[in-house]
Formats: C-alpha cells, structure tokens, sequence
C-alpha cells in the first residue's frame, strides 16, 4: 500500500484486519468479529505493528514471510497482515487430491 | 436443440467446487443432460481451477470451447478465460478487480501472463481486467460485472449474518447471473442449494440470498434468460463423478474388500466407498440372504505394494477384492500383479492414470499407462485390461473386471483416468436386471480327498476353494498341481500350459462386443480408433461433422487383454482413412494395434496438456486430416 | 492331544542344509501346532522369499509362499477377510526386516491377530550370505568381501515402538522353548513377534551355535520376577520402559523368552467390528455377495446422497 492510502484509515491497512484469502476484496475484523469490506472503516484503526519472530501474510505475494521480510515488504507499500482469513468450509471445497 | 457450455473459474478451495456442483444439480432439476469437468492444479488452496460443464438435451459428454457463459470471480480467471466465451455469450466478472494488473497475480505462471500481455498489447490495450474487459467486448461478449463487495455486504445484511463462507457467496452470486442468463429459474438454483447443502440451514439461507441478488441484477441488466425445461424433468437420477461410480459399481457387484494407499486420483474413489461401507441390502432380496446391511472393508495402508498385496491375500481367503491407485502406485504393484498370476489369485486392480511421467502433473489426465498396464509383471505374467470410456460404462466394468478375476482367476486391470475421475455426470437408474454376479469356480465347501488348488483341468481353470476352508498350498513358485514348488520340465511345461489354456478360456468367454464398440458405418470418411474418455469427445465431434456433411466412424476400444483383433483389422480393411486417437506421447494405442493386427495407422490426433480433451479439438483435427493428410496432429486447448 | 505333531509334517523334502537352524524352527512349529491342535486348513503359514520361507512346503497347514518382503501384507489381507483363521507369518530377517521393513511396523500399528515367527539368522542365506539387517557393523561372514559397514538394528525395539502387543526372542535349537513360545504367540489376541536366534552354518561363521550358546540365558530363570506384560494403560509407561532396558540387552549376555506383551490393545478385526458392526459375524470372506447371481444392492438406495429429484 503506498504511505498516502496507508494514512487512509481503512480496513484494508488496519492491523486488526484479516483479508479473505480467495477474496481479499472483504476479510474479516478480529476486533468486531466480522466480514467488512477493504474499504470499510471504524475509529479503532491502527496500523500494523511487525514485532521480533513472528510470520505475516503478505497479500501482495500471496504467502507467509518472515518478520525480517515483512519489515522491508511493508516499506515498499507491500499488503501486509498478522495473516488471511480463510472460510471455515474451505476443506469442503477442496476436491480431488493433489499429487 | 439446446446444447450450452458453462464455464465457472476461481482459486482452488474458493467455492468453486460448491457452486459447480450446485449449477449442475439446477441443470439437472431443469430437465438436462450434464457433463461437467473439473481442472486444477496441483495445489490444496490458492491456485487457479475451474468447472467447464456442458448442458444438452440430447446426451452431455464433453467439454467444448467457447463456452456459453463464463463466469470469473476473480483476476487471473478474468485473464485465463478471457478467449473461452463465444461470440454473444456472457462473461461475469467482478468490477472490483479492474484495476488489477496480469502481474500483480502471484500464483498465475509466468509463460501465461507473458501471453496475456502479448494478447492485449495485439489489442492496443494495457495489462489491467479492465483490458481485458475490452477485449472481451471487442470479441463480441456480453459483459456482466458484479461488484462482489457490494453483494457480500447485502448477502449479509439480508441473512443479518456475517458471510463466513465469503467464497460460497461470492460464487453463488456468479453462478446464478450466469444461470439466470442461460434461462434457468431461481427456483431451479434454490431447490439446488438446499439439496447440495442439505441439512444446513446456517449455510442454505444466505446462499439463496446470494442467488437472488444475482437474479435481480441479471433482470435488470439483460433480462432473465429463456430456456425450456429439459426432457429428463420428473425423473430420479443421479450426479454422480467418475471416482464415484466406480467405487458404487463395486459395491454393487459385490466387493468386499479394497485396499488403497492414497494418490490422485484415485483416493478419491476408495474415501467414497469408507463413506458407504454399511450398505442396505435390497428389500427383496434381504430376507433371502437374511441379512439387512453388508460391509465393505476399505483399508488404507502403508504402501501400495501392500496395498496390491494385502488385496492378493484377502481374495486368496475369498474375499471379492480390489485396490484403487494411478501410475505411480501401480508402478510399485508390479511384482505382486506377477504372484497374483501364478498364485491365480482374482484381484482388481483400477488404475485412474493421471499425467506423467514421474510425478509430472499429477492432477491432470492422460492415456500414459496403457502400455504399463498391459505389460506390468515380469515373467510372462498375464491380466485382462479393461478400459471404461465414460461413466456408465465404468460402473458396469467395475462389475465386469471383478467377474472376470474370479471366472478367469486372473488378475484384471481396470484402466480410467483423472478426466472421468473429476467429472460430474447425470445418470438415469442402472439397469441392475442386466448385471450378473459370476464367481467362477469358487466353492467354500471341499468334500474330493486332497485339494488341489492348481488341479490341471480341461480349461486351464481349477476349482477354488478359499484358504480356511480345505488345506491348500498358494505358491508364487512354479507348482505341482498341489503347490509345492517344483522345477520339473514336464510339471513346468504343464503347468504353463494350464495357464495358456486359460488365456483362451479368456480369448472364448469375453465375446468381440466385450472388448470394443462400434459407432457409425463403414462407409465413413474417416474411422476413429481410440479409447477411454476419448468416447465422448469424438461422438459429439461425430455429430458436428456429420452437420458438415463429413461422415465419422467411431470404434472404442473396451478391452487390451484380450484384445478385439478381428474388429480392428476389419476396421482397417474396409475404411478409407484411419486416425488413432491417442492421449499420449509415444501413441501407445497405435503401438498396441500394430502389435496385435500388424496395422499402422496413418494418422494420430495426439493430446499431452493433460487437460480434457474436447469436442472441437476432435473436429479441428478430423478436418485438418482430410484436408491436408497430416499424420499427425497435435491438440491443446483448455486452460 | 487329538493330533500327534508327526501329522503336520509334509510329504516334501526339506532342503536346508544339515546344520541349519531352521529344522529347529519347524519341529517347534509342528509341536505348537500339535499341543495347540489347530485345523490344517484354517491355519494359514505365510512366508516371503528366502531359505526360511521355504517353511510353508513343510508344514502339513494351509500354506502361501509369497514374494520377497510381502508376507505381512498378503497374511494382513487373509486375516482380513477371514478374521476366524489362525494367520502365521514365518519369514527371514531379510524379508521381515531389510525389504518389507515398512510392513513389519505397520502391523506392529494395526496390531492384527497375526504371528510373526523371524528366522534371524543375521544373513541372506538364499542369495549365499550378504549382510542381513540384524548382523552388526565391522563383523565380516564368511561371504562378505568387506566388513559390514551398516549398523543392526534391534528387532525387539523396532517391534515395541511399532506396536506390536507380544514381542519375544527366542532360539532356534532349543526346541521345547521354542515351542511354547510359539504357543503363546498364536494363542495372543493380536500382533505377536518372535524374534529367533538362527545359526546359519553355511554364511554366518561369525553367529555360531556355539557363540549364541554362550550368550543366551532364559529371563523366566534367571530373573523370575520380571514383569512387562501391561494389563492395565496405567501400567505402560513403566513397562514399556522395563522392556526397552531388556531389548537392549546384547553382547555378552542375551536374554531369551518374552520380553513385552501388551493386554490392554484392541487387535485390528475388533477396531474393524467397531466401524463396521456385522464384520466379524459376516467377514468379507463369507459374506453373501449375491444372490443367485443378482446384486444385493441398489445404488439409487445407497448412494443418496448421488440422487436428484429432476
Ligand atoms: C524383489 C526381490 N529382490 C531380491 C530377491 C532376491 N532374494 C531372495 S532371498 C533374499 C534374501 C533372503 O534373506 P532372508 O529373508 O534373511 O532369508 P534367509 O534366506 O536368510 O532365510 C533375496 C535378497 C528377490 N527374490 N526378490
Ligand atoms: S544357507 Fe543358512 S539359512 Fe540357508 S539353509 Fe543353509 S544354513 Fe540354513
Ligand atoms: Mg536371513
């Protein structure tokens, strides 16, 4: 996200945010317990924070990186959170083994 | 006549399954005839898969490109379809994604977006959805874009829930534009969202929500569709995929047990067959067996050779026994598929033959272990090879396979593969009066002296009586009528004669219209040759060029061992040209023809993307031979 | 006893050579067999490929001579279906534990009813003497052009942590020790090994009758309160531990009877019944499968949840 939109109070660039992983037009609010859409908002924003040893998901690449990876991906205006959200049911949409 | 395409496409795991299978079963409420297929990746979630289901009034068969309808919830579908609508169809799309450049989609492969990009920058255009939308438009496709965003918040806020499942929702709204556009009525997707999710009503709800919002938006924008109800409205039928038929097909023809260690694709089948390991005896017939329910036993191991071998043991003891695996697991058999031959042990084996070699992808069809099959198991070791070509076909031979290995005591492969694996297909009640469950020779009673589990006979097949019920020796050395092990000439030279006498007992009992079907007439201007799910590619093909005044002639091969030589050398006499169809690099199924007629076939339509083969790649091909007399012709389409 | 051990002797010519310790091995079996008086045909001896698995020819049972490795399959699948016979496998340390080592652990965790007799002779004695999966490291038989240079493993601690629920060793020579052991095997309910000591006269110089002679000593005798036979899973921690410290053991001193049993584990065909009630009235070898050629099922009555109402 560039530093302008990240100023942008959104849900998108709100650590609490979680982005649907087959759909990160929504995602879901772990503070309100919710699906909002990227562009929704509320007064308890905050930008994400990346602490010592923990993983994020980079939206953007669409995988897991290392807190080292997430500091310099979220100076380049990477889509960064603590991770995706992904449909409870997944495991019933998922048919046919792979390999 | 109504015969349309529908193409659903989206990441893998993001609903996409739900909603195919929900567009087929409204399809098959409405009256059709359904075919759909299913691609994807080698991947649990993520990357990019989708649904390409045919609807006709006649009889469903195969894909075909363009599709009538494609639907694309998100970027990389929008890109990768982007050429499979016809002239006049829709394509769905959702509008929150225009801004997305090819680039910007990490799990496209990059040879793809290179494509894409070249494609639109042909077009004048840039690298964007929105790009691609006006190239859609410039190729004369009707635009429905949905703003997903929106239509999850009024999912929500009409079912006054959070939309957990996001994605069920999202594809519900782009299946029922797209249905509503074909003409399907709303109640049609209803009544198939409560059958699909049965039960829960958590899930039912907001689903049909979803497909109203889609309905109401279609109305608005193009108008609701026109379709007649289909010929089948009002009868009991079944959707059902090919892994499924398969594992009910042995159930009905009386397995007991099935061994399986897991691979794609076939784990599928013997997961289904745990679900139903309990089953219900017919009402007629239970008080007659005086039992109500039967149990199927189906066991995971920890290999396959244990798998194959943990099969040989259970039918040694009497057990009507299978195992389910693919190429790679079978190539870990071989060694047992030898015993199993001298032991004269009746196994099946069904391999669903996925694309090689080694693991090369492994979720995508082939035609690559024909000749593996034939030829697995060293030292002269023989089985029957029976190849299915579309669903009802692979029921029945399921039955059939597991007959035979207990008629002829001989090991039986059952070749499908992952096209027939992962495809849905409606079916009508199976004809249970014309199946027969054979179980050979085999007797639980032994009242002649000594037991004689190899007694030399006069067509090569001994009387069997499990072990437990008459003190036995089962040998995989070469054997005294008793079995022990023995290198005598003369008992060796009878005993391999036994065992040639059963190959014709074999050659007698499995008559020429066992082992391949005819379709059309000699005065054909070409005569297909091929097999599997090649079927019904070429039959729909057939009727396409029949509409162009070419005349097709279809001969499908249903068995390898033993194979119909008589057939196919007529076939080569009285036909004017020959194309071998052959899902495959070496063209195994030309080789196998030449060695059992001696024929070479002049031409070879070959297919290796292992993606389903379709309709159009069949009459592009046909044409292509009878115009300019190539030998060879390669086809690729599907994403 | 109805049956004299005699009666299980077959007709074929045996063709070990003179010293083998097989023989002992298989007058062992006879006389379990005997004292236990089990049906011919519905005691199954399973073997794979090597000079032991040569036994089924031998015994006067129900025999299945397999391949190479595989008996523990193919003699998991006749149990399988038929869960009411007596299922031995009887096989070498080659086959159990070189190339079919993945089977060895796995009925170790289905903990079928099934014995496993290993004919440890340390060699593959049918391919004339390579280095078998229990002769240990630096030792060089008389066919090896090297030392061995891979390490042995210990059949007693594979089988423990495999789950196997009654693990003994015994040796090939003393017969009546033998045989009793064997009778406990098979008259446990579920997965039972017997690792037996075999001196191979004509490969393994090194693991002579005479050195095995002067290691073994029997754990009934010498250390008659050791106890690991677990009846209760409170007790098993402790237990297992107790019998790990004795499988251990090797050099010097070599302890011989049985070393582990486990009462407390379901055998594979109860798990079974439990998923599948009916399976051991009606096992998958003997249940009716048709009647008078008709299918006994009715796919649109079973696989519902298939079925759509067009
Ligand atoms: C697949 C396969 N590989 C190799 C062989 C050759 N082979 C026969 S017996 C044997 C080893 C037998 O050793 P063991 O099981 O310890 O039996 P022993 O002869 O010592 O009793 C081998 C490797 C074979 N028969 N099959
Ligand atoms: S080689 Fe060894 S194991 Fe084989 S028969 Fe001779 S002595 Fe016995
Ligand atoms: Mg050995």
């Amino acid at each position: 996200m560039p530093e302008n939109m990240e100023r942008e109070r959104r849900c998108a660039t709100c650590r609490w945010w979680r982005p649907h992983f087959h759909y990160p037009i929504v995602g879901y609010c772990t503070l309100w317990g919710k699906i909002t859409s990227e562009d929704d908002s509320c007064d308890r924003w905050e930008p994400l924070k990346v602490k010592e040893g923990r993983f994020y998901w980079c939206n953007s690449c669409r995988r897991r990186v290392s807190w080292e990876e997430a500091l310099e991906y979220l100076k380049r205006g990477e889509a960064l959170y603590e991770s995706a959200y992904v449909d409870p049911d997944v495991r019933e949409e998922i048919v046919g083994a792979s390999e | 006549m109504v015969d349309l395409a529908l193409l659903i496409g989206g990441p893998q795991g993001g609903g996409i399954e739900s909603a195919g299978q929900i567009g087929v079963r409204a399809l098959v409420m409405k009256g059709y005839d359904i075919f759909g297929v299913r691609e994807y990746h080698s991947n649990i979630i993520g990357a990019h898969s989708y649904f390409n289901i045919r609807i006709r009034d006649t009889v469903a068969r195969s894909p075909r490109l363009p599709v009538d309808a494609v639907v694309a919830l998100d970027a990389e579908s929008v890109f990768t379809h982007m050429d499979d609508v016809r002239e006049g169809g829709i394509f769905v799309y959702d509008t929150s994604t225009l801004k997305t450049r090819v680039d910007r989609i990490a799990p496209m492969p990059g040879p793809l977006k290179e494509r894409v990009k070249a494609k639109l920058s042909q077009h004048g255009l840039g690298d964007t959805v929105a790009d691609a939308v006006k190239y859609l438009e410039s190729r004369g496709a009707k635009l429905l874009g949905i703003d997903l965003k929106a239509a999850i918040k009024e999912v929500a806020e009409k079912s006054g829930r959070s939309v957990v499942s996001v994605a069920r929702a999202a594809n519900v709204v782009g299946l029922s534009a797209a249905l509503a556009f074909l003409g399907v009525e709303k109640e049609y997707v209803h009544r198939a969202i409560e059958a699909y999710f049965a039960g829960k009503t958590r899930v039912i709800e907001p689903n049909k929500i979803a497909a109203d919002i889609a309905y109401d938006y279609v109305e608005e924008s193009y108008g609701l569709g026109n379709l007649p109800d289909g010929p089948h409205k009002g009868k009991v039928r079944m959707v059902a995929s090919g892994n499924d038929v398969v594992a009910m097909g042995k159930v009905v023809g009386g397995l007991t047990v099935q061994t399986y260690y897991p691979i794609t694709p076939a784990a599928d089948e013997a997961l289904y067959m745990e679900g139903h390991r309990l089953v219900e005896v017919r009402e007629e017939l239970a008080e007659k067996v005086g039992l109500e329910k039967l149990g199927v036993a189906v066991i995971q191991t920890e290999d396959e050779i244990s798998a194959i071998n943990m099969a040989i043991g259970a039918a040694l003891a009497g057990a009507r026994s299978a195992t389910t695996t693919s190429g790679p697991g079978f190539a870990l058999m071989n060694e047992a598929i030898s015993m199993a031959y001298i032991m004269e042990a009746p196994v099946v084996i069904t391999i669903w033959q996925r694309a090689g070699p080694s693991t090369g992808m492994a979720t995508r069809t082939g035609q690559q272990d024909l000749l593996h099959a034939m030829f697995a198991g060293h030292g002269d070791a023989v089985k029957i090879v029976v190849a299915s070509g579309d669903h009802e076909e692979a029921f029945y031979d399921a039955i059939k396979a597991l007959n035979w290995a207990e008629k002829f005591q001989i090991p039986v492969v059952h070749l499908v593969d992952k096209t027939l694996a992962a495809s849905t297909k409606s079916l009508d009640r199976f004809d249970l009066d014309s199946i027969t469950i054979d179980r050979g020779k085999l007797s639980y009673e032994w009242s002649g002296g000594e037991y004689l589990r190899y007694k030399l006979t006069e067509d090569g097949i001994s009387p069997r009586v499990p072990v437990g019920f008459a003190k036995q020796l089962n040998s995989s050395l070469e054997h005294t009528e008793y079995g022990y092990a023995i290198e005598d000439p003369e008992v060796r030279n009878a005993m391999v004669e036994k065992r040639l006498k059963k190959l014709d007992a074999i050659e007698r009992g499995i008559p020429e219209d066992e082992r391949v079907k005819v379709y059309g007439s000699s005065d054909a201007d070409i005569t297909i040759i091929s097999w599997g799910t090649v079927k019904g590619p070429v039959l729909d093909a057939m009727e396409k060029l029949e509409d162009e005044g070419i005349k097709v002639r279809y001969v499908h091969i249903k068995t390898f061992i033993p194979f119909p030589v008589r057939t196919i050398d007529e076939a080569f006499k009285s036909a004017s040209r020959v194309a071998v169809v052959d899902y495959n690099m070496l063209a195994q199924t030309s080789l196998a023809i030449r060695m059992f007629t001696g024929h070479k076939a002049p031409h070879v339509i070959q297919k290796f993307t292992g993606r389903a083969l379709q309709e159009q790649e069949i009459v592009r091909a046909v044409k292509e031979i009878l115009e300019n007399n190539v030998e060879r012709v390669v086809v690729s389409d599907g994403a | 006893m109805a049956r004299s051990w005699l009666e299980y002797r077959s007709p074929a010519w045996v063709q070990w050579c003179p010293g083998c310790g097989n023989y002992g091995i298989l007058t062992a079996a006879f006389k379990a067999f005997a004292e236990l008086d089990l049906d011919p045909a519905k005691t199954v001896v399973v073997s794979g490929i090597g000079c032991s698995s040569r036994i089924p020819y031998y015994i006067n049972v129900t025999g299945v001579h397999t391949i190479h490795g595989r008996p523990i399959p193919v003699a998991t699948g006749i149990k399988l279906a038929n869960p009411h016979l007596t299922v031995l496998v009887m096989s070498g340390d080659g086959d159990l534990l070189g190339i079919g080592a993945a089977h060895f652990v796995a009925l170790g965790r289905r903990n079928a009813d099934i014995t496993v007799v290993m004919h440890d002779n340390a060699v593959y004695g049918l391919t004339k003497g390579q280095a078998g999966p229990t002769l240990p490291a630096w030792v060089q038989t008389k066919a090896l052009r090297a030392p061995n240079i891979q390490d042995a493993l210990n059949p007693l601690l594979l089988a423990i942590a495999s789950g196997y629920t009654f693990v003994a060793r015994a040796y090939a020579y003393h017969v009546d020790k033998l045989k009793d052991i064997i009778k406990e095997a098979i008259k446990h309910r579920g997965a039972a090994f017997i690792d037996v000591l075999q001196p191979c006269p004509t490969y393994n110089n090194v693991m002579t009758q005479q050195w095995y002679e002067q290691r073994i000593y029997y754990i009934d005798e010498q250390e008659p309160d050791y106890d690991a036979t677990i009846k209760s899973p409170e007790e098993r921690s402790e237990k297992v531990a107790r019998a790990i410290a004795k499988a251990m053991e090797w050099g010097d001193r070599i302890p011989l009877g049985i070393i582990y049993r486990d009462l407390t584990k379901e055998p594979f065909d109860a798990r079974i019944e439990k998923i599948m009630p009916g399976y051991l009235e009606h096992p998958p070898a003997t249940r009716p499968v048709h009647y008078e050629g008709k299918p006994l099922v009715d796919p649109f009555k079973v696989f519902t949840d298939r079925v759509v109402q067009a």
